[in-house]
Order: C-alpha cells, then sequence, then structure tokens
C-alpha cells in the first residue's frame, strides 16, 4: 500500500509483457497529490505502456495499479476519470472545437448551457478563445495540442495523463508551450504525469522525475537531485552530458576519497563524499562539462584538443586525455583571458571545483 | 509527373520539361480517354435519346418514316407493365443494398479494428468475386437453386419441398448481394480502417463507453465510405441484367431485362430507347438527391476530415 497520505496512484511491483516482449519490469513509485510528476526515458523504455495502464487501456501482467488507494484491475478507461492528451492529440476531425472539448462533458450527461459554459471557460485557460466553432483540422500544430489539453481539463479530472505532447511541434513552438503547459498546470493544481523522452522538458517542469530504463525504475528524485546526483552511469549519461570516469578508491578521509583513474594516467582525484569508503572500492565519477575550465597552470588532466565546436555562450572542446575524450565547455568569457587560443592539436590543461565531482551512484 | 531514377541529360531535359508543361502535352494525356468516353458512353446514348422521340428507329428501319414524336414517352406512362417492372427493380436494388450493408459493416469493422493475423486473406477472399465470370457464377447458381438443385435435395431429406426457388426474387437478391458485395465492402473497409484508433481511446478516456465511442466517433466517419458503398450497390442492382435474366426468369425479370427485350425481341427500339431514357434519367435524380444528402467525397477516397 501507499505510504504517504497523499498518494494519488501506486504502481505496486507492476508489470506488462506483450508477448516475450517486457514493457514495464517490476515498476514501484508513488505519485502525490498535485504534483507534476515526469516519465523520463529514451525511446521504447515503457513510458508510454505505464501511462496506459494507469489510463486503463492495458493491465497490467502483474502486480497493481491504483488511483486513490483503490486496485484498478478490471475498471475500464471510462471510469477512471483521467484526462489524457494522446501522442498525436486524437483529436475528433468530423466534431467542432467546442465539441471536442465538451466531449467528456456531454458522455456525463451535463446539460447543454452548461457544457458551453465550460468549455468557453476552458478554451480561455489554454489561450484559445473564440475558437468554438472551428473545425480542428484547420489549427495549427500548437492550437490542435491546446485543444487536446483543453478537452482532457475540461472533465477535471482528478489526473491529467501526457503522452509526449509537445514531441510532435517545432523547437519554438516546444519551449513557449513547455511554460504556458505548467502555468496551466499550476493554475488548475491537477496532479500530472507527463510522459517524454526530452530531459529538458522534464527537467524545467517536474516536481519530481522518475527515470525509466528498458521498463525498469533507474532513479526518482527532484530534476536537482538527479542532476546533481545520478544514482547511475545511465542516469548519469542520459541527462545532460556527461564525462564519466572508472576508479578506484585509495583512501578515504574528512570528507574526501582519493579516487586512481583506471585510464591510466596514474591520476588521482579528490573527490567530496559525506559518506565514508572503504578504500580498493570500484566508483564511476561524473564530472559535467559546463565545470571542466581550461587553465594556464597545472590543470588536473592535461590532453590534445581534437575538435571544438562554438556553441555561442561557450566553445566546447573534445580533449583526448590518453586515449579518453574529455568535453569541456570553456565559456567565452575564459577564453578571453587564457594565453593559449585553445586550436585544434594544441595541448590543453584542464581542471574543475572539487565540488564538480560526484561518485555516481553514491555509496549505498 | 513521377519521380526519375536517372536524370537524362542537360539539353534533352530542359526539352522534356518544356514539352511536359506545355498545354499542348497536358491536352495529349487525357485526350485518349475522353475520346474513349465520346466515341463508347457519349454518342451511343445520343443515338438512344434520338431514338425515343421517332416514331420507329431510324437506323433500323430506314430514315424515310422518321418522324418526331413523343408517343414512346405516352406508351410507358399508359401501360402499367413499365411503372410497375421500374418499382419492382428499385425496391430489389433497395432491398439488395440495405442486406449488402448490414452483411459487410460488421465484417469491414472487424477487418478494420481488429489485429487479426491474416487480414489480407480475409480482404481477398472478400474481394474475390471480382475476379470470376458473373455468367459462369450465377449458372452455378442455379445448380444449388434449380429444380433438382441442391436445396431442394436437401429440403427432400426431411420430407419437404420441392419448392420453386429459383425464378423468385428472394433469389435474385441473394444473387445480387452476392455480385456487388465488394463494392460495398471497399469503401467501408477504406472509410473505417482510416479512423485512427487513438480517436476512439481518447472518447472513452473522456467517459464514453464502447457503444457510445461507436455512435460518436466511428459511425459518423464512416459515413462517407457507407455512402460510397450505397450508392454503387444501389445503383449496380437498379440496372442489373446478368443476375435478373439468369435467376429471376420471366416472373422476376429487371428493367434492364425489359429494355434489353424490347431491343432484341420485340424489335420495338423506340419505346425501348424511350424506357431507357426515363431509367437513366430517375438514376441520375436520384443520385443528385443523394449526393445532397450524404455528399459524394467518400467516393474519391476523400479523407474524414
Ligand atoms: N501493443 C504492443 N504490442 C507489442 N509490443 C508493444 C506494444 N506496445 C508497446 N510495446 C513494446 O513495449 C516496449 C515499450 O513501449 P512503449 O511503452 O511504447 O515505450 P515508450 O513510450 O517509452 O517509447 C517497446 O519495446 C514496444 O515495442
Ligand atoms: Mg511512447
Amino acid at each position: 500500500m501507499s505510504d504517504t497520505a497523499n498518494t494519488i496512484v501506486n504502481l505496486e511491483n507492476v508489470g506488462k509483457k506483450f508477448g516475450n516482449v517486457t514493457a514495464v519490469n517490476d515498476l514501484s513509485v508513488d505519485i502525490r497529490e498535485g504534483e507534476f510528476f515526469s516519465l523520463l526515458g529514451p525511446s521504447g523504455c515503457g513510458k508510454t505502456t505505464t501511462l496506459r495502464m494507469i489510463a486503463g487501456f492495458e493491465t497490467a501482467t502483474s502486480g497493481a495499479v491504483r488511483i486513490r488507494d483503490r486496485e484498478m484491475s478490471g475498471v475500464p478507461p471510462y471510469d477512471r476519470n483521467t484526462g489524457m492528451v494522446f501522442q498525436g492529440y486524437a483529436l475528433f476531425p468530423h466534431k467542432t472545437v467546442g465539441e471536442n472539448v465538451g466531449f467528456g462533458l456531454k458522455m456525463d450527461g451535463v446539460p447543454k448551457d452548461e457544457r458551453e459554459e465550460k468549455v468557453k471557460e476552458t478554451l480561455e485557460l489554454v489561450d484559445l478563445p473564440g475558437l468554438e466553432d472551428r473545425s480542428p483540422t484547420q489549427l495549427s500544430g500548437g492550437q490542435q495540442q491546446r485543444v487536446a489539453l483543453a478537452r482532457a481539463l475540461a472533465i477535471e479530472p482528478s489526473l491529467l495523463l501526457l503522452d509526449e505532447p509537445l514531441s510532435n511541434l517545432d523547437y519554438k513552438l516546444r519551449r513557449e508551450l513547455r511554460f504556458q503547459l505548467k502555468r496551466i498546470q499550476e493554475e488548475v493544481g491537477v496532479t500530472t504525469i507527463y510522459v517524454t523522452h526530452n530531459q529538458k522538458e522534464a527537467m524545467a517542469m517536474s516536481d519530481r522525475i522518475l527515470i525509466l530504463n528498458d521498463g525498469q525504475r533507474e532513479q526518482l528524485g527532484t530534476p536537482k537531485e538527479i542532476y546533481n546526483k545520478p544514482k547511475s552511469r545511465f542516469v548519469a549519461d542520459f541527462i545532460g552530458e556527461a564525462n564519466l570516469f572508472d576508479g578506484t578508491v585509495t583512501k578515504c578521509q574528512n570528507g574526501t576519497a582519493e579516487v586512481e583513474l583506471d585510464m591510466g594516467t596514474g591520476r588521482s582525484l579528490s573527490v567530496p563524499t559525506t559518506d565514508a569508503v572503504e578504500e580498493g572500492r570500484q566508483v564511476t565519477i561524473n564530472v559535467r562539462p559546463e565545470r571542466v575550465t581550461a587553465t594556464d597552470l597545472e590543470g588536473i588532466l592535461t590532453g590534445e584538443i581534437v575538435s571544438r565546436t562554438y556553441l555561442g555562450k561557450s566553445t566546447r572542446l573534445l580533449v583526448d586525455v590518453n586515449g579518453t575524450e574529455i568535453e569541456a565547455d570553456i565559456s567565452s568569457d575564459q577564453i578571453v583571458g587564457l594565453s593559449q587560443d585553445l586550436s585544434i592539436g594544441t595541448t590543453v590543461d584542464l581542471t574543475w571545483k572539487p565540488d564538480a565531482c560526484v561518485i555516481v551512484g553514491g555509496l549505498d | 509527373m513521377g519521380e526519375r531514377t536517372t536524370d537524362p541529360p542537360g539539353e534533352t531535359r530542359s526539352i522534356i520539361r518544356r514539352l511536359s508543361d506545355s498545354d499542348w502535352f497536358r491536352f495529349i494525356q487525357i485526350a485518349p480517354a475522353v475520346f474513349w468516353i465520346g466515341l463508347f458512353l457519349v454518342l451511343p446514348f445520343l443515338i438512344i435519346i434520338s431514338y425515343s422521340f421517332f416514331e420507329s428507329a431510324p437506323l433500323i428501319d430506314g430514315f424515310g418514316g422518321a418522324q418526331l414524336t413523343l408517343d414512346n414517352y405516352v406508351e410507358f406512362f399508359t401501360r402499367s407493365i413499365y411503372l410497375s417492372i421500374l418499382w419492382d427493380s428499385f425496391v430489389i436494388a433497395v432491398v439488395t443494398t440495405v442486406i449488402t450493408l448490414l452483411l459487410v459493416y460488421p465484417a469491414a469493422y472487424y477487418l478494420a479494428f481488429s489485429d487479426v493475423k491474416y487480414k489480407n486473406l480475409f480482404l481477398l477472399l472478400f474481394i474475390l468475386p471480382f475476379w470470376m465470370n458473373i455468367v459462369i457464377r450465377t449458372y452455378a447458381w442455379r445448380q444449388v437453386f434449380g429444380d433438382g438443385g441442391l436445396v431442394n435435395y436437401l429440403l427432400g431429406f426431411v420430407g419437404a419441398g420441392p419448392v420453386e426457388v429459383l425464378f423468385t426474387r428472394p433469389v435474385v437478391i441473394i444473387g445480387l448481394v452476392h455480385v456487388f458485395l465488394p463494392f460495398m465492402l471497399l469503401p467501408v473497409y477504406s472509410s473505417l480502417s482510416n479512423i485512427d484508433r487513438s480517436q476512439i481511446e481518447s472518447a472513452k478516456n473522456l467517459g464514453a463507453n464502447r457503444v457510445e465511442a461507436f455512435m460518436e466517433i466511428t459511425l459518423p466517419q464512416s459515413v462517407p465510405g457507407v455512402g460510397a458503398g450505397v450508392m454503387l450497390v444501389f445503383v449496380l442492382s437498379f440496372g442489373a441484367f446478368v443476375v435478373p435474366e439468369l435467376l429471376g426468369g420471366a416472373q422476376n425479370s429487371m428493367i434492364a431485362n425489359r429494355i434489353a427485350s424490347m431491343f432484341l425481341e420485340l424489335q420495338s427500339w423506340e419505346v425501348g430507347s424511350a424506357v431507357a431514357v426515363i431509367f437513366t434519367a430517375l438514376v441520375l435524380a436520384l443520385l443528385y438527391a443523394f449526393n445532397r444528402v450524404i455528399g459524394l467525397e467518400g467516393m474519391y477516397g476523400g479523407d474524414n476530415a
């Protein structure tokens, strides 16, 4: 059973197999009332399947799906009071925008005038006032997306389920709608489960993120926790860029672990840690590219510049250190202060502040 | 123009382009079809129309006594035999269309929405009648329904019969349904399979049960396909010739058989032509009315938007 009083969705050891394909594997998670919760992971990792099990379109082959402590097996989609926005929106092309948005209310038997009032209100909420009589086929992608959202919100669902709602839109629109979606969600206060493979979207909007990999739970936490303390190589890699180093702990005292890198430089890194680590333990360390700087002094690592890409605010360097490629984002301000010009083929010293080093997966 | 796999060298290419862009070339493209229709549809029909206004058929009975008259039309409306056979044909066509639709819709729905493994095989089976000669098939039916046929043979086992099955109206309708079923199946299936399944899921998500989802989402979007199928089957069975000729006999012949016998047996080309013109005008009027109500778009594979 759920452990917190304000849990609205509880998945307990949920598994889903399609034939011999395991789409979701032994997944347990509690989703809290009112939160913006993201299911994040690469394509094919089981996000849509998880969402569809909550909506009632798929039945779990093992485990239990509960909404408000009620076990959902055998409860049809139309009795679950969830509002879902499908990936392709699934608007009804033969109905007007108003009829689309009012559809759920019609099914609930809400009288016509009351329905029209609610439709008007909901279209205003999503910034599409007065579009009731248009056909959805006449709308732009961004407008269709918001009609789909309005349709899901009009029934005042206890759960809003969004399956990659922004992925069919172009980059600029996606950024705009990201903020709008978040604003609407906060205004309505509805618990939202958001499926995406875009880590930036998940980071920007979510209260908590569940990272899935191959149908399994990889990590659950706030965006900050996940970014700063990835529990696995997979998470570190998937969330933003990463420089991952394998090494062995040689010493641990006063909150600092010395880690000798496997890459054969004989180099050791000092990694801050709150836990005691026993000597000889294998660990993976992550240093985010944006924390790496170039220096005129002796750096932590030294290597040859293989490529450089101008990114505007910074320049991305790919540096070969004894056969391992390391990414470094050098800010434009910093480049001005350097004596060398960071051209391809030259040697560069790289450094970072001690707290830029994080042991991946913690030490538990 | 289709995509070329290899581009011709520059000079030739520009000639080809100029040629294919010219109005003259466009005309060449559609000219054969226009010619074909003109020669084999418009011209013969003009001849039939003109016959219907003469006392005797000029091309057959000679131009000598050719007198313009409306008598042929008067004959049609004063002798009840023509009106009654036209009415019978209309009833047969309507019943055939309704039965075909009732048979086809569930099957098309099933094929469009379930992940049956042998979907294409099933579709092929439904369309198979297209490929078999209609005369051969219909003669085979006579073996089933004839006096010594399979039906009466089986009835004999249970001590019933023999009954007159062949040359009755139900047999004509059964035959027509069989022959024209693919013309209903294809458009209905096509309109159903164009419906995005997530629309139906979305309706359920918003509180619709299966029946409501069908009535609100699936049925309305299949209307263009149903309209096209209904129209095709109705027109084809209203003017059917082979099936009533072979299965209906003299008592249950239809309007096309009547027209043919007036041309060939009675040598009455003038009156036969008048009946043909009236029949054609009636069909066109019905199509027009139907189109006003339902819309023809579905027939040309228009989307469901
Ligand atoms: N209806 C289905 N039949 C068979 N396999 C499926 C079905 N739906 C999903 N899968 C498989 O389950 C896995 C997870 O799919 P999905 O949940 O759609 O992933 P995601 O949404 O994360 O991209 C994939 O390997 C996919 O091929
Ligand atoms: Mg998906």
